[in-house]
């Protein structure tokens, strides 16, 4: 192999290479995701070319609207390089919740009010137990069929052991696309205090119709404002995906079809593994 | 000879306050009792001015408020 300098054949020595560009699909059955369902809202879930296809089960008597308590699908959050991303460590977030389709009976009374969205946690597992994981995340609600109409909901831990959540009013028709920024620390973990995590998200139409803004909704910004509920952990970050119905329970069994949601979560990560710096020095 | 309103609709509309308003629907959870109630979420920016005469009069305060709700989307 020639080893002169400048030779295109050797660009690649030393150069460190991004693993991910921009917009990464979430894949609900890759290999390192931590899947859980403790309230059986899903049927099965598959990824039909970076579309997430959820069938809902046929029955369904968990009457909830915290997005904890749905279907979850959990992954260690990465940088462009496949990193872990710790806690302590600055990193932006922007996520992107997208309803492509729904087929069946939902958003009706006795039917499941289609949600679906992303959001960040502490822990791997047992998402769902406030006692032990913080958490907080955002998405879409689909509270109209007719129009494709949704609500952006959003959830977070609370009290130290509990849960909160806010469901904006029903948004406009085709408000099928969210999209989300996170605010994490510096003062999370070890440093934590109130007011150091928040999301806002904004809703509007697709880009074949200029991503035309939702006017009803300028833009809903939610934050942990408790000591005792931001993020504990310096380790590392986890992002789950959260599909389930907000409110309702259902039984198709005597009639009716279970729905099936197509939907698209994305997001986009920047990170510093050096630490946020700022001694004021 | 009354003093000049400070607040008025024309004002408001044609200064550099802005306002936009909407709702959500909030809950908490604390060992499953759930406690539900209704924001009127409001963002505004208010030109000192005008947001200090709607301090010091009930009827400026008033003004304020109502175009506030105007910016209402439904």
């Amino acid at each position: 192999m020639s080893r002169i300098p400048g030779n295109i054949s050797n660009t690649k020595t030393g150069i460190r290479r991004r693993k991910h560009f921009g917009w990464r699909d979430f894949d609900p059955l890759a290999a390192n995701v931590t899947a859980e369902d403790p309230n059986s809202f899903l049927a099965s879930v598959a990824n039909t070319g970076g579309n997430i296809v959820a069938t809902f089960a046929t029955t369904c008597a968990n009457d909830t609207e915290y997005l904890e308590d749905f279907a979850v699908f959990v992954i260690p959050l990465t940088n462009n390089y496949g990193e872990p991303i710790n806690f302590n460590e600055p990193f932006s977030l922007l996520t992107q919740i997208e309803f492509i389709s729904a087929t069946g009976d939902h958003s009706g009374s006795n039917e499941p009010e289609l949600a679906f969205g992303l959001g960040i946690c502490e822990n791997a597992t047992d998402i769902d137990n406030a006692s032990t994981n913080k958490w907080i995340g955002q998405g879409l609600s689909q509270g109209n069929s007719t129009n494709s109409q949704h609500s952006m909901l959003q959830g977070k831990s609370y009290g130290g052991s509990s849960s909160a959540r806010s469901y904006t009013s029903n948004m406009g028709a085709n408000t099928g696309l969210c999209h989300a920024r996170y605010f994490v620390g510096p003062a999370v973990g070890t440093d934590g205090d109130s007011e150091a995590v928040g999301v806002v998200g904004t809703a509007g139409d697709y880009s074949d119709n200029s991503y035309a803004k939702d006017t009803s909704v300028s833009y809903d910004a939610y934050d942990i404002a408790q000591d005792n509920s931001v993020f504990e952990s310096d380790g590392q970050v986890y992002l789950f995906a959260w599909i389930g119905s907000y409110g309702n329970t259902w039984d198709f069994s005597g009639g009716g079809t279970a729905p099936v949601l197509t939907c698209r979560l994305r997001y986009m990560v920047q990170h510093d593994p050096t630490g946020w710096g700022g001694s004021g020095s | 000879m009354g003093r000049k309103r400070i607040v008025t609709e024309d004002d408001l509309n044609n200064g550099k306050s802005i306002a936009s308003v909407f709702e959500t629907d909030k809950a908490t959870r604390v060992d499953g009792v759930v406690t539900q109630w209704d924001v009127v979420n409001v963002r505004a920016d208010i030109v000192s001015t005008q947001w200090d005469a709607a301090l010091a009069s009930a009827d400026d305060a008033l003004v304020l408020v109502q175009w506030i709700e105007s910016k209402r989307s439904t």
